[in-house]
């Protein structure tokens, strides 16, 4: 979803690696004047302590059995949505998936997906970041 | 595109990873908790050290499941005595700053443009290493070609000087003569060291532009201000915090410490009051000072500085009576041409009343003898002196001299420099005249930059190496003395949680980084380097039995001894001066042409509706280091210049107002007023660390303006510091 572009996604993406590359690195990595696209979910929460919501996560992480990859803060978004997809995918408590949602999946998504798309032009996060809004909302009706 | 829930399960599966670092099939970050992951869900406390300003005070960093939460005081540890200021405690947010430095870049468009890619850490060693190797050998082998600057403060610093010493330049330029190394020099040429003021102990400290309520959060800080029976001078152009909290603040004239210095020995002297038991046995040339100062009386003093002279004659009457008053060394005065000779005078006050290595004065900075890194050198066939040898008298080896260094270095005088290597120094920023700062730049083949975030410097880079955070790493152990602390105490730093990102420390940088380069004999750099940060902690402190796991446990170790206090007086330790005395008069000095004594020379007119420019801190931030954090920079999120309020209104010029500085150089911002009575008429100022190029730092970006910027290039040819109160400048309003 948010990798390190390669050269087969600047191909569809009718684009040269070095300006995927560069693209890449402003919205995520270092941009000017700071990251566009910060993909942190806690940078998303207005009147949040950041720190809290991370150390809360992560412990909501381990009791349930999963540890997040410590070279990323717990709030980095590929990983929160390997989380999802890994509680999702256990059927044994279905409530789990619900209380992650209500708990650690609100406001930012839609957040980062209105950030995407006031600075993604290449539109393929964007895209991603709607549909991963859309499939939360799907989830949560069930 | 469109994504159901069944390919979403399989997609994150495949799509998001399958790296093979996970235990759980087509997971990239998450994995199945073992015993250690859970044994991190509970709150656990790592002692270590802060790195937000120079006192490196030692805390415990809360930790809970993994995620740092706070960093609390170390009760136990003496300097901070149970506090913890609000910059140390703004550094728990620091490895999550999404703006950090994350990965190896290496830009792909023009220097200062903002693109970037990605890469690993072997490509940009091999990136680094060719473009290095191709200059070098351009330059016939000559590898002083590639200057070396670096920033003091940071423990993996001393990896930094090894990778230069065996990569064979002699071009080394550091911190140090941005800051305070004509204050060094100064003080060791009366005393033979640069002492501490035991201002816990002293009833009486005057302080000549030493912002200690604006610089150093440390409870002794609290100590001067809050007692009540201390008395505290403070000469500064500027109404800053400490001049707020002082007990009489005179706004002196820039330039004119030494003037009154030297009056104030006049007064001590001229009427007895001097300690003539202690003179007569530890100084060397007093007579010869008696003589000098004469010329200088308080009513000369008040023409020079604006104080008036019957102030001067009670502040030196009452310092020579007073025991164990101390004339703070400070870390900064005025700045100005003869600043070396200001220090010197300043000593001298301490002397001639008997308070160097006595309670309550000037201490000499004991430490615990920690065991030396030792490492090999490397010879090299081909070398050549540092370039701005012939600059500066006392010229040391591994701190150079910033300006000399750098205006050379854009003339190729005496020899070309093709590359830069730089580490978490941000040059741009913090060495004067940005312009030809950015000059210099732009006639390098090679910028390399080390740093935890974008800044201006690393904005600037070919290549930007991310080095670990302070909360991520350990760090080498630190011993210091009295500074500010009564016991003489060893530090380290250790990681409260494991390096984020593609990160690395200051020693794993650079022993990856030598692999690319060879010696003379074939040998690659690395084999230079033995053992690892562990094993370096735990030869340091091997002579002290149980130290390295009281390390480990606390951060900190000490003796539990004080320092002894007059073991230069009663001879246990030689005066480290040529006479070995407290020299008054210094034939050191006279042998290489200088004035044997401080020999006052007024400062140039500044001229009409002109205005000096003066640096100083301020409360909220450590320079230009901490303007980016965000629980800083809401306390100030621009800096604004200070304009003393009458003559404001002579030009018409209100708080708010948009106005231009120009220096005579060429550099010139734009930046709002701030009107104040707080300053004096002739003077302007305002805060470092704002107006920064780097687009990587927003909340500076593009914010007010950068020191740099305005700051003309001069330095003091004695220790080969910058003056940083040698601008002009003119204003109007835009």
């Amino acid at each position: 979803m948010l990798e390190y572009p390669t050269p087969e996604v600047a191909e569809r993406c009718d684009l040269e690696l070095e300006d995927l590359e560069s693209r890449y690195v402003r919205l995520f990595v270092n941009d000017l004047g700071g990251v566009a696209a910060p993909p942190y979910a806690g940078c998303y929460l207005v009147g949040s302590d950041r720190l809290k919501f991370m150390s809360e996560f992560s412990g909501f992480c381990l009791k349930h059995g999963l540890a997040l990859d410590p070279a990323q803060p717990p709030d980095y978004i590929p990983m929160m949505v390997e989380v999802l997809a890994m509680l999702l995918s256990g059927n044994d408590r279905p409530e789990i998936p619900q209380l992650l949602i209500t708990s650690y999946y609100q406001q930012w998504p839609e957040a980062f997906a209105a950030t995407l798309k006031q600075s993604d032009d290449i539109g393929i996060y964007v895209t991603v970041a709607e549909e991963f809004c859309r499939l939360l909302q799907e989830v949560a009706e069930k | 595109m469109s994504i159901t829930r069944r390919n979403f399960l399989k997609g994150t599966a495949a799509g998001l990873g399958c790296l093979g670092m996970s235990s759980i099939a087509g997971f990239r970050y998450v994995s199945k908790a073992h015993a250690k992951e859970l044994a991190e869900q509970q709150v656990k406390y790592v002692a270590s050290s802060c790195a937000i300003c120079t006192n490196k005070c030692v805390f415990r960093g809360q930790v809970v499941n993994g995620v740092i939460r706070r960093l609390e005081p170390h009760p136990e540890f003496a300097k901070s005595r149970g506090m913890m200021c609000a910059r140390g405690n703004a550094g728990a947010w620091t490895p999550y700053d999404p703006n950090r430095v994350k990965y190896p870049m290496i830009r792909t468009g023009k220097r200062g443009e903002g693109k970037w890619k990605k890469a690993s850490w072997d490509e940009a060693y091999a990136y680094i290493a060719e473009k290095t190797n191709k200059v070098v050998e351009e330059e016939g082998g000559h590898r002083s070609c590639i200057g070396f600057a670096s920033s003091e403060g940071t423990y993996h610093e001393h990896y930094w000087n090894q990778f230069r010493e065996v990569f064979g330049s002699p071009n080394s330029v550091r911190h140090t003569t941005l800051c305070l190394s004509s204050n060094i020099r100064g003080f060791m040429a009366v005393v033979g060291t640069y002492p501490n003021a035991d201002v816990i102990n002293s009833p009486f400290i005057i302080l000549a532009g030493a912002n200690r309520a604006e610089s150093f959060y440390t409870p002794d800080t609290m100590d001067i201000f809050s007692d009540p029976t201390k008395k505290v001078i403070c000469l500064d152009p500027r109404f800053t915090k400490t001049a707020a909290k002082a007990t009489k603040w005179y706004p002196i004239k820039p330039g004119t410490d030494m003037a009154f210095a030297l009056a104030m020995m006049n007064v001590i002297i001229g009427e007895g009051l001097h300690d003539k038991a202690y003179v007569d046995k530890y100084a060397y040339g007093f007579n010869q000072l008696a003589q000098h100062v004469k010329q200088y009386t308080p009513e000369w003093a008040e023409k020079e500085t604006d104080i008036p002279a019957q102030g001067i004659r009670d502040i030196a009457r009452e310092f020579a009576r007073t025991p164990g008053a101390v004339f703070y060394p400070g870390r900064r005065s005025s700045f100005q041409g003869d600043d070396v000779e200001t220090r010197r005078a300043i000593a001298m006050v301490n002397v001639i009343v008997g308070s160097f290595d006595r309670k309550g004065g000037l201490i000499p900075n004991v430490t615990i003898p920690l065991a030396k890194y030792f490492y090999e050198p490397a010879w090299y066939s081909k070398t050549r002196p540092r370039l701005e040898e012939a600059d500066v008298t006392f010229l040391s080896p591994r701190d150079g001299s910033w300006v000399a260094w750098r205006d050379r270095a854009i003339k190729g005088d005496p020899y070309a420099i093709r590359g830069l290597y730089i580490y978490k120094q941000n040059v741009v920023a913090s060495v004067p005249d940005r312009n030809k700062t950015m000059e210099l730049f732009d006639k390098l083949d090679i910028i390399v930059c080390v740093d935890t975030f974008m800044s201006d410097t690393a904005w600037y880079a070919d290549v930007v190496l991310p080095e670990s955070n302070y909360l991520e790493r350990l760090d080498p152990p630190n011993t210091y003395g009295l500074n500010c602390v009564e016991l003489p105490t060893v530090t380290i730093r250790q990681p409260l949680i494991q390096p984020m990102y593609d990160t690395r420390s200051g020693f794993d940088i650079v022993v990856g980084l030598a692999k690319y380069f060879e010696d003379d004999d074939g040998a690659t750099l690395d084999e230079y380097f033995e053992g690892d940060v562990e094993s370096h902690t735990r030869d340091a402190v091997a002579e002290f039995p149980g130290a390295f796991e009281t390390l480990k446990e606390k951060a900190f170790f000490s003796e539990g001894k004080a320092s002894p206090i007059g073991d230069y007086l009663n001879g246990k330790k030689a005066i480290n001066t040529p006479t070995k005395k407290l020299e008054l008069y210094s034939d050191d000095f006279e042998s290489r042409g200088l004035d044997p004594m401080p020999t006052y020379k007024r400062p140039a007119d500044i001229g009409a509706d002109k205005f000096r420019f003066v640096v100083g801190r301020h409360a909220i931030h450590t320079q230009s280091m901490t303007a980016n954090f965000p629980e800083l920079n809401w306390h100030m999120p621009e800096n604004t210049v200070w304009i003393n309020s009458a003559k404001a209104k002579t030009m018409g010029i209100k708080s708010g107002d948009m106005v231009q500085l120009k220096n005579r150089t060429g550099g010139e911002v734009q930046i709002k007023a701030q009107v104040t009575e707080g300053i004096r008429p002739d003077c302007v100022y305002y805060a470092n660390g704002y107006g920064s190029l780097s687009k990587g730092q927003p909340l500076v970006y593009g914010k007010g303006a950068s020191q740099s910027q305005i700051l003309e290039s001069h330095f003091e040819p004695i220790s080969g510091n910058a003056l940083m109160h040698e601008t002009i400048v003119e204003i109007r309003r835009v």
